[in-house]
């Protein structure tokens, strides 16, 4: 294996493998290398430490006591992921894998094939890779990696760039050239269940245990069968009063409930890894959903082909208050008209609360960033095209005023038939005239009321020329 | 049982009357558990649970025994409407009953477990209280109220507490309203009389009837009752409207009632300038 090996020199790459291997290889541990080098197998017995060497590309279990780091290199990499993950699991229960991987699904891998520059990258790719360890019951712990370099196509800079930016919003692991991975033994991935909704209610530390508490009791009470509910909260942050209300909330028998832990910087990635549901949903305590919210949503999916549906909810303003139930001042729907722009997406992060994704149709998508929710409608919105269900808001996000528009990272691809660029910019262009048309008739009807006034006539006509006059210039 | 009792003999000095018409049985259950909520919550007052059905048979008994081998089922022998049968219960509540306050459930509410102590709370805050309706939950009711003292123009019967004070003063619901608009008379007639009727915003109840199938009967029943109550408080053109939508929903025609003219305190608080919803609207 030659972690590294396109930007290090090969005896750099080689000596950091080593340096990686034998960080992983504790005192007393019992290392199996399958297919390694005799240097690296000489370098960990100088260490002390108990070393079965294996020619490879299988890993075989041996007498003597289980491994507890099990190193792969060469061909064993893919052989053993592949085809040997769960047998390792069940006989070395215990063990951490080390290993490198030549990332066959980089960018650079992918659109080498694509233009012909370069032979089809063999191998796995690191998403590949990262699939069969959750299958197996694996995850992984660390890594270290070379990010792919740019350039180096036949294509125009600018197309390079836009098709490199898509495959990394489809799949980060495509911006990874190679690298060197640590897993650790895991809970085993399970599939996701078909038909039932997953809820993740994330609590902040600041949370009102009121507001939080209606959230809960809105949850309940909402018709979606069958129906999960992920409390999810950063480590420290009192649950008690939310788990009581899940408790008995839950006599309705309308879900199941789970708690979630977490650094707030992994809680949403953790809480996505827990969800079982196919199809999946984000609130807070500052948000209700109205009875029929979910089976609305759901229903949408189960009928269509989109990734995700969203609905229209309402902005619910609080006034504030000391002691008392915050007093509603106003419910402002959004978004407005019959359809979703793409700037809605942008302009209202808080669609994050309104929406459903069904998991099984956006591939390795990144749900969870460690940058929050904020742009989530907009990044899946920039590759998957939602159903949008408009009609009457079925559910609410509270709150003192409106946040501020998500701020997107610069350099995000918007994926969309040309005919449906054309189609919108058609229909601004005829609301436009619409409008103008529409004050063309309005102030010639005012025109024609006010005209046996004379002096009130002729003073709106004077006004009216002056500001005229004043927008001209 | 904890919370205060009545001065009737030490039973609970709240009734909680449920009228009943041909109920889901899941809706019997999802009700039943919210109000053993009520009951476990700290500072949980003491109530009792009376259930009158309005259904053309006893079917329901079972159900509700079901759900409570002790229950207080009654069959009222017919559909009295939603204020007579309401208002037989309020009698024997505040009468040998002993009780301070009665509370009508809507069988299609779910109770949020602080519903009933809050509702008792915000009564007792003081003396003068007629009404305390519990807010609608999770689309609120637009109809405004004070943020600070609660107060409203009117009180939606959906969990609706009435005081013994209000029974005595102005008696309950005017049973010509067979269905819909007695809440809204109830509460003019208490504000009138110089009782006080008010939101309790921290007691919920989970009724959500907008995405609720469209029902040509309800409708009728809504522009009829509606009519009604402009009748009453002497609004000849907002009864004739709603006589012209309740003929357009295809409505038996039914004797006109007659414009009455109601004293002035009365015609001052009744509001018909804004439809159905009798206030103006928060949005």
């Amino acid at each position: 294996m030659n972690a590294l090996s396109e930007e290090a020199s090969p005896s750099a790459a080689t000596e950091r493998w080593m340096e990686w291997v034998r960080s992983r290889a504790r005192a007393g541990a019992v290392v199996s290398l399958v297919g390694a080098s005799p240097a690296l197998a000489e370098a960990l017995r100088a260490r002390g430490l108990s070393v079965r060497a294996l020619p490879g590309p299988e890993w075989k279990r041996g007498k003597g006591p289980a491994p507890s780091l099990v190193v792969l290199e060469g061909d064993a990499v893919e052989r053993v992921l592949e085809e040997g993950l769960e047998a390792l699991r069940r006989e070395a229960p215990g063990a951490e894998l080390v290993f490198g991987l030549r990332n066959a699904g980089s960018a650079r891998a992918l659109m080498g094939a694509l233009t012909g520059e370069a032979p089809v990258r063999a191998g796995l790719s690191e998403q590949r890779m990262l699939r069969r360890l959750a299958e197996a019951g694996y995850r992984v712990a660390h890594r270290e990696v070379v990010p792919c370099a740019s350039g180096g196509t036949a294509l125009a800079e600018d197309t390079a760039q836009a098709l490199r930016a898509v495959l990394a919003q489809v799949s980060p692991s495509t911006q990874v050239e190679e690298g060197l991975y640590v897993a650790v033994p895991d809970e085993p991935g399970r599939a996701l269940v078909a038909g039932l909704l997953s809820v993740v209610v994330t609590v902040d530390p600041g949370a009102r245990d009121a507001a939080l508490d209606e959230a809960l009791f809105a949850l309940a009470c909402q018709e979606q069968q069958p129906l999960e509910l992920l409390l999810a909260a950063p480590e420290g942050v009192d649950l008690s009063a939310a788990e009581a209300a899940l408790e008995r909330y839950g006599r309705l028998g309308s879900f199941q409930a789970r708690v979630v832990r977490a650094s707030s910087g992994a809680l949403y990635a953790e809480a996505v890894r827990e969800a079982r549901g196919r199809y999946l949903s984000f609130v807070d305590a500052r948000c209700l959903v109205y009875p029929r919210h979910y089976v609305e949503l759901v229903r949408a999916l189960q009928t269509g082909r989109e990734a995700w549906a969203v609905a229209r909810a309402f902005r619910t303003e609080w006034a504030s208050s000391e002691g008392t139930p915050p007093y509603v001042r106003a419910k402002v729907p959004f978004p407005l008209g019959e359809r979703l722009e793409v700037e809605h997406l942008v302009q209202h992060p808080e669609l994050v609360h309104a929406m459903v994704i069904d998991r099984g149709r956006i591939g390795p998508f990144a749900v969870a960033t460690e940058s929050g929710l904020g742009e989530l409608p907009a990044r899946l919105g920039a590759l998957f095209p939602p159903v949008f269900l408009g009609g009457i808001a079925s559910c609410e996000v509270r709150g003192p005023r409106e946040p501020p528009a998500a701020a997107m990272a610069p350099g995000t691809w918007l994926l969309r038939p040309l005919d449906a660029w054309v189609e919108a910019v058609a229909r601004i262009r005829d609301e436009t005239l619409q409008a103008r048309e529409f004050r063309h008739r309005m102030v010639d009807a005012l025109n024609a009321r006010v005209h046996g006034i004379p002096w009130v006539h002729s003073t709106l006509k004077t006004l009216a020329n002056r500001l005229k006059s004043g927008n001209e210039r | 049982m904890s919370g205060p009792a009545s001065a009737n003999g030490g039973g609970p000095g709240i009734w909680l009357g449920i009228v009943l018409y041909r109920n889901p049985e899941r809706e019997l259950e999802r009700l039943w558990e919210s109000l053993r909520w009520n009951r476990e919550v700290p500072g949980a007052p003491a109530f009792r649970v009376v259930w009158l059905d309005n259904s053309p048979d006893d079917t329901l008994r079972a159900r509700v025994e079901r759900l409570d081998a002790d229950a207080d089922y009654r069959h009222a022998g017919g559909n009295l409407g939603f204020g007579a049968a309401h208002n037989r219960l309020m009698a024997e509540a505040f009468g040998s009953g002993g009780a301070r306050y009665y509370v009508c459930v809507n069988p299609d509410g779910l109770l949020h477990p602080d519903c009933v102590r809050e509702l008792a709370r915000e009564a007792d805050q003081r003396a003068d209280t007629g009404l305390v309706e519990a807010r609608l939950f999770p689309d609120e009711h637009p109809k405004p109220y004070h943020p600070a003292t609660g107060e409203t123009p009117w009180c939606s019967g959906c969990v609706l507490l009435v005081t013994k004070r209000l029974h005595a003063r102005v008696g309950g619901f005017d049973e010509r309203f067979f269905m819909y608009c007695e809440d809204v008379d109830l509460s003019w007639r208490a504000r009138a009389s110089g009782l006080s009727i008010r939101v309790a915003p921290a007691a919920l109840v989970h009724h959500y009837t907008v995405t609720r199938e469209e029902s040509p009967v309800r409708e009728r029943m809504v522009r009829r009752s509606a009519a009604l109550l402009g009748a009453k408080y002497g609004d000849a053109a907002f009864m004739n409207a709603r006589l012209r939508e309740y003929a357009r929903l295809g409505g038996e025609p039914f004797p006109t009632p007659d414009v009455l003219k109601p004293g002035r305190k009365l015609a001052g608080i009744a509001d018909f300038r804004h439809h159905l919803e009798f206030a103006r609207r928060r949005w």
